[in-house]
């Protein structure tokens, strides 16, 4: 039922390079820093620090369908079961030998930025203690309604304090030019990134918010350099030639969703066919989106100076009003007939505020909205023949109202 | 003492009874957590007043929440859903953890008092968080000044900056009274006091608390296992009397429903606001702000050895992330230096089970054998 995007291929080439590049990056004599998914890569990938994220690992995990052991292991250290599933299989990998692509390379220093989460704080407060690295905290002023001077200073500041934390680190200064240059490929990146996912505005859309999840992976980690760019250009042009000979991602397309939170990714499959038997597609999602939304408030030209209100501007670190505006904004430039929310039980700023989005929904755009209760690495959390059922009455309920 | 303590036994069983007559001579502010620059408040005129939730039912919030929010947001949201809290005139919000982040949207998008946010740095270790938490509790003093149409002079923020010092210093003496005698007061009593005093009129707070203070007794010397309670809101007295009750004394604690309230005074010889912020980031922090990743570590083996510890009760409220990513590091911690601790999870703040209480009993018993 799934048309597969065949660019995939190149794009996990290049991030086994990457992962490889990161694992013996101290032969190489560069250094390593974790960051935060939501985190200003740009500054390391100036200074040629390798970035590794934990949060990858921990979808890469949820996608080896080993995050609920790890969960499990990280528990019996003492971990709520009710934080977050992302720091724990990250804290358990950490420590033992239960871990796809070999585990991630060990820390030289960590970044945290706070605009997807207050949960990160924690986790690298933890790593922090774990590997005795310097951490360095990018806080992010949250924006119930809009970012106050006060706030907009307090970014620019910290962002002079991220490049002097990065240059006592690694002893050497930044490179203003090269800099320039991250920034510009970035702004690039995200604008090719934003393109890749318009391409499903098409009826029926070439690509689906599964593949979308999965294209993630070079825009969270590699922004700034050029294979992301190059990468994506590629990406477009596949795309522009299924929409050219009407090639859609799930045949049948009938009726177009919208999904929100992170994805379940042990069931990205599972979730895609039990849709698409419905002749359902999942066109477009609010996560991928993050990572383009902000893209017009960054000058590429004064990219050090604009970055931070960028990242505090992000999905998760608006209102849920906003939150609502942006998805209506969604549904309407794809087209979208019905909203698939994820309540994430790892994820409480992403959860908590769904239920009056959905609300918003409801009464902005009178479409349904369907509420999927998982978690995004722990399939413990995740009931097969509730959420199937759900989904077989949402879809009856789409194709009453749609025909 | 008794006679004395039906005051304060009173607010603390009728918070919005009290504060409902005293909305008819003072607007009142809201507030969700300790980082409250209530001198400020008072200053501008409201009566600042930490309203934690009461309610056993949860019905109303289930509208804009799940199920995996914690007791403190939804019995918050409950109680102003269900109109109890239509005293107040404004609530204002700080910037703590994710789910009080999300509750502040709730308030603002679905109830109709005037709305504060005020987003605290998360982290207080450098001249650039200080400084945006100088310039945001500038700009709260705008938005207050022009909310209560005044102007907030310094001598008026000093004068209630005092007060504040007096309220805090007298919280201090107790909770040291507590310690050096276990048996001058029960930790129940104890932690109605703090309570009561996030409620009531400070300056009748500090009457009443004074009078308490002069009118204990003192019994030096007691023998009794000393504990600290550790974690964020508690207020349910029959935790306290379970373990007072087994020969072993509650002598200090690190809850914001606890010190974290007040320890610490305003510098009354710098620039008041400039004092503000010197004591939030001098006082005790919650976990969820950020000093350097040992500080909740280093701050528990300090209270331990300051008030001679014997063990440690951790008082989750279930789902708080802050607290539960610091427990599994205190709990090697504290097995390291051979204090023995118990996690105790409350589901719903105000219920206290019968098998949690068997929990903390055997616990209790079972240190010093």
């Amino acid at each position: 039922m799934e048309n597969r995007i065949k660019s995939v291929d190149k794009m996990k080439k290049i991030m086994k390079k990457y992962y490889l590049s990161a694992k013996y990056a101290k032969y190489f004599g560069k250094k390593i820093a974790w960051i935060t998914s939501g985190g200003p890569v740009e500054p390391l990938i100036a200074m040629g620090i390798i970035p590794v994220y934990p949060e990858n690992h921990g979808a890469i995990i949820g996608a080896s369908k080993t995050g609920a052991k790890l969960s499990e292991y990280a528990e019996g250290l003492g971990y709520s079961s009710d934080i977050c599933s992302y720091a724990k299989v990250d804290i358990t990998s950490s420590i033992t030998h239960q871990r796809p692509i070999g585990g991630l390379p060990k820390p030289d220093m960590l970044i945290c930025c706070n605009n997807i989460c207050g949960t990160v704080q924690k986790w690298y407060e933890i790593q922090a203690r774990k590997f005795n690295v310097p951490l360095f905290i990018y806080d992010t002023p949250f924006c119930h309604v809009d970012l106050d001077e006060a706030a907009k200073k307090y970014l620019k500041t910290q962002t002079k304090d991220y490049i002097t934390f990065l240059e006592q680190v690694t002893k050497k200064r930044l490179d203003h030019d090269k800099m320039q240059e991250v920034g510009k490929l970035s702004v690039k990146a995200m604008k090719i990134w934003q393109a890749v996912l318009d391409c499903a505005i098409e009826k029926p859309s070439p690509l689906t918010a599964f593949d979308a999840f999965i294209h993630l992976a070079l825009i969270v980690t590699l922004r700034g350099k050029k294979v992301v760019v190059d990468y994506y250009e590629t990406l477009l042009k596949e795309l522009k030639e299924r929409i050219k000979n009407k090639v859609p991602a799930i045949e049948n397309e009938k009726y177009r969703l919208l999904w929100d939170n992170l994805p379940i990714w042990y069931r990205m499959r599972w979730l895609s066919n039990a849709f698409a038997k419905h002749n359902g597609a999942l066109v477009a999602d609010t996560y991928t989106q993050s990572w383009c939304s902000v893209v017009d408030y960054v000058d590429e030209d004064k990219f050090l100076e604009t970055m931070g209100e960028a990242y505090a501007r992000v999905y998760l670190n608006i209102g849920t009003d906003k939150m609502a505006e942006s998805v209506i904004k969604l549904i309407d430039k794809y087209s979208i007939d019905g909203v698939v929310l994820h309540s994430n039980r790892s994820c409480k700023p992403y959860s908590f505020g769904q239920y009056d989005i959905a609300r918003i929904i409801q009464e902005k755009r009178s479409i349904p909205t369907l509420f999927i209760e998982a978690d995004m690495t722990d399939d413990r959390k995740f009931s097969e023949a509730q959420v199937e059922n759900r989904i077989n009455s949402f879809m009856e309920v789409i194709a009453q109202i749609r025909g | 003492m008794k006679k004395i303590m039906e005051k304060i036994d009173f607010v603390v069983q009728n918070p919005y009874e009290y504060l409902n007559q005293l909305s008819k001579s003072k607007k009142i502010m809201g507030y969700s957590c300790t980082y409250a620059p209530i001198e400020l408040i008072y200053a501008s005129g409201f009566h600042p007043a930490r309203i934690i939730g009461l309610s056993n039912n949860i019905s109303l919030s289930d509208i804009h929440l799940q199920s995996y929010a914690c007791a403190i947001v939804r019995t918050l949201l409950e109680d102003s859903l269900s109109k109890k809290l239509d005293f107040l005139d404004a609530f204002l919000f700080l910037h703590t953890c994710d789910s009080m982040q999300r509750l502040s949207d709730i308030f603002r998008m679905s109830l109709s008092f005037k709305h504060f946010d005020l987003i605290l740095p998360v982290k207080f270790d450098t001249h650039s968080s200080k400084e945006y938490f100088v310039d945001i509790l500038e700009d709260f003093k705008t938005k207050l000044e022009r909310e209560q149409n005044i102007k907030i002079s310094d001598d008026n923020l000093s004068e209630s900056i005092k007060i504040y010092n007096t309220l805090r210093k007298n919280l201090y003496h107790l909770y040291t009274i507590k310690s050096n005698s276990p048996f001058s007061i029960s930790y129940a009593d104890l932690s109605k006091m703090v309570r009561a005093s996030f409620i009531m009129d400070p300056i009748e707070f500090i009457d009443v608390s004074s009078e308490i203070i002069k009118s204990m007794s003192l019994e030096p010397n007691a023998k009794t296992k000393r504990f600290i309670l550790s974690g964020s809101v508690c207020t349910h007295p029959d935790i306290f009397t379970t373990i007072e009750n087994k020969n072993a004394s509650i002598v200090w604690d690190d809850l914001c429903s606890g010190t974290r309230f007040f320890d610490q005074l305003v510098d009354q010889s710098i620039k008041p606001i400039n004092a503000l912020v010197d004591r939030f980031i001098k006082r005790p922090i919650c976990p969820a702000k950020y000093i350097n990743p040992l500080y909740r570590l280093d701050y528990i083996k300090k209270i331990i050895e300051n008030y001679n510890i014997n063990g440690v009760i951790f008082l989750f409220i279930k789902f708080c992330e802050p607290h539960s990513f610091d427990y599994p590091d205190q709990k090697n911690l504290l097995e390291k230096i051979g204090i023995p601790s118990i996690l105790i999870e409350i589901e719903n703040q105000n219920v206290f089970d019968e098998q949690t209480k068997t929990r903390l009993e055997t616990f209790i018993e079972m240190i010093g054998d």
